[in-house]
């Protein structure tokens, strides 16, 4: 659906884009994840055909977005900073898009104002961040897009409507096979809403992975051996991590969770537990060194 | 226009009623204002100023031509920069900027909605309120005060400037990331070519001998600018050239404007020019700018070459700087970089002044061969030369061609070296100029500044000759029988003394004795420094004659010199000498003193005694005759020791002053301060 590659941008002397991949398939919610200064906003609006992808390619269902009407139909961005019409009340931005759009769903866009809850005829500047942040979604879905750029979309929403707004994206990506990217400097932000994630980190993308791929193929392991043994059985196994506390042993190891216990189990441990792993840890161990680089950055 | 076939032909893809609605509902009442405005100016100044009984004289045409109030003026120039500015603020602005480019509407599509919309803005309230004025003329019967054409005239000229003003500012704000610099720089780049070639020209007086400004000035550089031509809109309308110039540049602005829309990279909203490739024309363009200025106020303030150096180095290291920090937004510019990019610019320059200076192109020691030219113009000043050939103030006779090439040819000899500077000579200063006529159609125009008494030798005979009496002189080109009155005031005219001539056999033997005078006077008699007897204006029919300006004057004045002896005697003969000029009878006695120095001159000025004793007070009547004969007026410049003369009445009140130029003092004066 969205395929990004080898896309560099620059502004002036500085290389915000180092050559970016990226593949987001139809009907998926991708979280893109990066600091601030990551570059994830100059990827999304090139993605958004606001910027021109001068160097790399960027397409939309084997289309060039950049300048491209009809692809554009198809496709919303809400940016992190908003714009409205100045004076303009929530009807009459809805007129303009109802104007530019062609697949603007008035009948969507009249029943959502029971989830929005706001006036038709108020002005929107004098509407709360939070609100503004509402009446964006809620015009951006009467639109019925295929695909939804989402830039920092949660920010100054209080979590009711947070979880308002996550649940009226999955329906819609359910229902009508809708793609999302999403950017967030929080992974927990995304954690319960995106099947992808991918990294960005100083304009290079580190990871991108599948969610569920991601909780099955690494695990966390506490043992205590009875006397300090030989752990030469272990050296087959992908570890990558581990801890002394006293007595009780840490791993942090990848790949298939039966064999990994059988492992351990060969060295007849006192005690063998395998714990779940909170997906920030995953992130870490999974990245090694630039994991640590950004931990404090993308996880609170 | 241009715009307009493409709407036409391509409505559907081209036009997009969001933008159209939207631009309509936020801009609206811009259009609103302005259509309250021009109301003001046209329609409601025609009902406050209809013409009444005891108010027949109204400035009703003056509206229509720009003429009646400088609002009208100023609106003009100001009104559709604004509307370029307000309508392309989305482009200014990062987060309106990435809305709109969002959204699926191209950008040709989103250049083209804008503009039409601030063309339509610009034009409607203008044919509104002609329609209305349209309709006020017939209801109150103004045929006579102004026409239909007018109307059309005034509509179109406004609608044409304003959207060549809109283009400017629409085309400016592509280039450009800033609101604020949009409309700044609109006028800037509306004035540059004006101010550029004035600059330039300027600059090139003080390095180029015998180059003239005043030339290339008059030659309507100053109108290059479209807010000059605005200015000047009620003495000079546009004409049709002009109009299509103007038609043509929109267009250009246009394509142009669309194409670099398309280029533009959003993400360099905010800069002062978003386009990189203009940053280097913009920095050397204010550099050179503020190099011609600084060196301009360093020549105008009399400093010598090394000074004028200076000057370009300082100032246009100045501009650099300053160009530098409005790029980078930034005061810490410094760095190795920007110096380098300043030494090119020196160095440029540096070739560029040594290039001049050495005369490589021939500039300066040209002198077109006598077969390359068709005529040639020789004056002090070019200020008759708007003219092209047609106009007889040009020489074409083969002897004054070569003495004015001889003159030209002793003035690069004796000049040369006085560039950057030119020498003083005091009283006998004169500026020349020169502008050669050549047979393949070019001009070569010069100035430079003589000492003239130098020249008499070839200034005499070209000066003498029939062909430069003809130009200079209007009393000689006229049929006498044009003239329908001759008057002839005394030189001192505040003395109720007038001649009337009025009988048609008179004033045609005095046009005759006239014209006889001037066709044989010389050079010094025609130059005479003394104060002339008399001022003569003959009264012409009207429209009857064309002077080299363009004017029809209805009436030519002319000097009575003191040489003019047939003249004089014929008015003694007609009787009318007694009133034409001062007698000796009206001047009861007279004063000379003889004033050593300035010093002096400024105690005499303010009345003080200056502590002499002896002054020549004269009743004689000779002698007061003589004193009358050979005065010059009090302001000619004469040396010390000076004679100042005092004319005065029986009533011992002084009448007017004078002077005694050197080769004029009579003998009995010089006698009398002999002992």
């Amino acid at each position: 659906m969205i395929e990004v590659v080898n896309l560099i941008k620059e502004f002036d002397d500085l290389e915000a884009l180092k050559g970016v991949n990226l593949h987001v398939n139809k009907g998926s919610i991708y979280g893109l994840l990066g600091s601030n200064g990551a570059g994830k906003t100059t990827l999304l609006k090139t993605l958004a055909g606001i910027y021109k992808d001068d160097k790399g390619q960027v397409t939309i269902d084997g289309d060039r977005i950049f300048e491209n009407e009809a692809l554009k139909q198809r496709v919303i961005f809400i940016p992190d900073h908003l714009f409205y019409f100045s004076s303009y009340t929530i009807e009459d931005m809805a007129k303009f898009y109802r104007e530019v759009y062609s697949n603007w769903n008035e009948d969507r866009y009249r029943s959502l104002q029971s989830v929005f809850k706001l006036d038709f005829n108020k002005k929107i500047h004098k509407l709360s961040k939070g609100m503004q942040r509402q009446v964006a979604f809620w015009l951006s879905l009467s639109i019925t897009p295929d695909v939804m750029i989402l830039d920092e979309p949660l920010d100054g929403l209080d979590s009711v409507m947070r979880q308002k707004v996550k649940n009226l994206l999955i329906q819609e990506v359910a229902e009508r096979e809708m793609t999302i990217i999403i950017s967030s400097h929080n992974l927990r932000e995304l954690e319960d809403l995106c099947d992808h994630i991918g990294i960005l980190h100083k304009g290079e993308l580190v990871l991108e992975k599948e969610l569920d791929d991601l909780k099955q193929d690494i695990h966390k392991i506490q043992v205590v051996f009875k006397e300090p043994s030989s752990r030469d059985a272990l050296k087959e196994l992908n570890i990558l991590y581990q801890e002394e506390r006293g007595s009780v042993l840490l791993f942090i190891a990848r790949g298939n969770k039966e064999k990994i216990l059988s492992c351990f189990k060969k060295l007849q441990p006192v005690i063998l537990d395998i714990l779940p792993l909170t997906l920030e840890e995953i992130f870490i161990y999974e990245m090694g060194d630039i994991g640590y680089a950004i931990e404090n950055i993308i996880i609170e | 226009m241009k715009w307009g076939i493409l709407g036409m032909q391509s409505k559907t893809s081209l036009l997009s009623k969001a933008i159209i609605n939207n631009t309509i509902k936020r801009y609206y009442w811009m259009g609103a204002l302005y259509f309250i405005a021009l109301l003001f100016i046209v329609p409601l100044n025609i009902l406050m100023n209809l013409p009444t009984e005891d108010h027949r004289y109204i400035s009703i045409a003056r509206i229509f031509n720009f003429g009646d109030a400088f609002f009208q003026t100023v609106i003009l120039v100001t009104v559709p920069v604004l509307f370029g500015v307000l309508l392309f603020h989305y482009l200014q602005n990062k987060n309106s900027s990435d809305m709109i480019h969002s959204l699926p509407i191209k950008r040709d599509k989103l250049f083209f909605n804008h503009v039409t919309m601030g063309i339509l803005f610009l034009t409607l309230p203008v044919v509104i309120v002609a329609i209305i004025s349209f309709f006020i003329k017939i209801m109150y019967n103004l045929e006579a005060y102004y026409t239909t054409m007018d109307i059309i005239r005034w509509a179109g000229t406004t609608i044409l400037i304003n959207i060549l003003l809109f283009m400017s500012s629409v085309f400016v704000g592509i280039v450009t990331g800033l609101s604020i610099v949009q409309g700044i720089l609109t006028y800037i780049v509306m004035f540059l070519p004006t101010g550029l070639m004035v600059l330039v020209s300027l600059n090139l007086d003080g390095i180029l001998y015998g180059f003239s400004s005043d030339y290339y000035m008059s030659e309507s550089i100053l109108k290059l600018s479209p807010i000059v031509k605005v200015f000047e809109l009620p003495h000079f309308p546009l004409t049709w050239k002009t109009v299509v110039g103007y038609i043509i540049l929109t267009a250009i602005m246009y394509i142009l404007g669309n194409f670099l829309y398309k280029k533009r990279k959003l993400e360099k909203s905010m800069h002062v020019i978003v386009f990189t490739t203009l940053h280097h024309l913009f920095k050397y363009g204010v550099t050179f700018c503020f190099m011609l200025l600084g060196g301009l106020y360093i020549y105008a303030t009399r400093g010598g070459l090394y000074w004028v150096l200076f000057g370009y180095v300082i100032f246009s290291f100045l501009g650099f700087c300053i160009a530098e920090g409005i790029l980078q937004k930034s005061v810490r510019i410094f760095n190795k970089e920007t110096f380098k990019y300043y030494l090119a610019y020196l160095v440029t320059i540096g070739i560029l002044f040594l290039g001049i200076s050495f005369d490589i192109t021939g500039y300066q020691g040209r002198i077109p061969q006598i077969d390359e030219i068709k005529g040639v113009y020789f004056e002090n000043g070019f200020y008759r030369s708007n003219s092209e050939l047609k106009n007889n103030n040009i020489y074409v006779s083969n002897e004054n061609i070569k003495l004015v090439q001889e003159i030209h040819k002793m003035v690069l000899k004796e000049g040369n070296k006085q560039k950057f500077k030119q020498k003083s000579y005091g009283y006998n200063e004169r500026n020349i100029s020169v502008a050669y006529h050549l047979k393949n159609g070019k001009i070569i125009a010069r100035n430079y500044v003589i000492d003239l008494s130098l020249y008499q030798d070839l200034v005499k005979p070209l000066h003498e000759s029939m062909e430069s009496k003809l130009m200079r002189y209007d009393i000689l080109k006229i049929d006498p029988s044009l003239a329908k009155r001759i008057t002839i005031n005394p030189n001192e005219g505040n003395y109720r003394k007038t001649v009337t001539i009025a009988k048609p056999e008179e004033i045609k033997e005095a046009m005759e004795i006239l014209r006889q005078e001037f066709m044989k006077a010389s050079y010094e008699e025609l130059n005479d420094t003394r104060a002339a007897w008399g001022y003569i204006s003959v009264l012409l029919e009207k429209d009857s004659f064309e002077d080299m300006y363009g004017n029809k004057p209805s009436e030519i004045n002319l000097s009575w010199h003191k040489s003019f002896v047939l003249f004089e005697s014929w008015l003694e003969k007609k009787g009318y000498l007694e009133n034409a000029r001062i007698q000796s009878n009206d001047i009861h006695y007279i004063v000379v003193e003889k004033v050593e120095s300035q010093e002096e001159i400024n105690k005499f000025e303010r009345n003080e005694p200056i502590g002499k004793i002896k002054r020549l007070e004269s009743y004689d009547k000779s002698e007061i005759e003589l004193t009358l004969k050979n005065y010059s007026p009090y302001w000619t410049y004469t040396k010390f020791p000076k004679y100042i003369i005092g004319f005065y009445n029986d009533k011992k009140q002084q009448m007017f002053m004078g002077v005694f130029e050197e080769k004029y003092v009579p003998q009995f004066v010089k006698e009398f301060y002999k002992e």
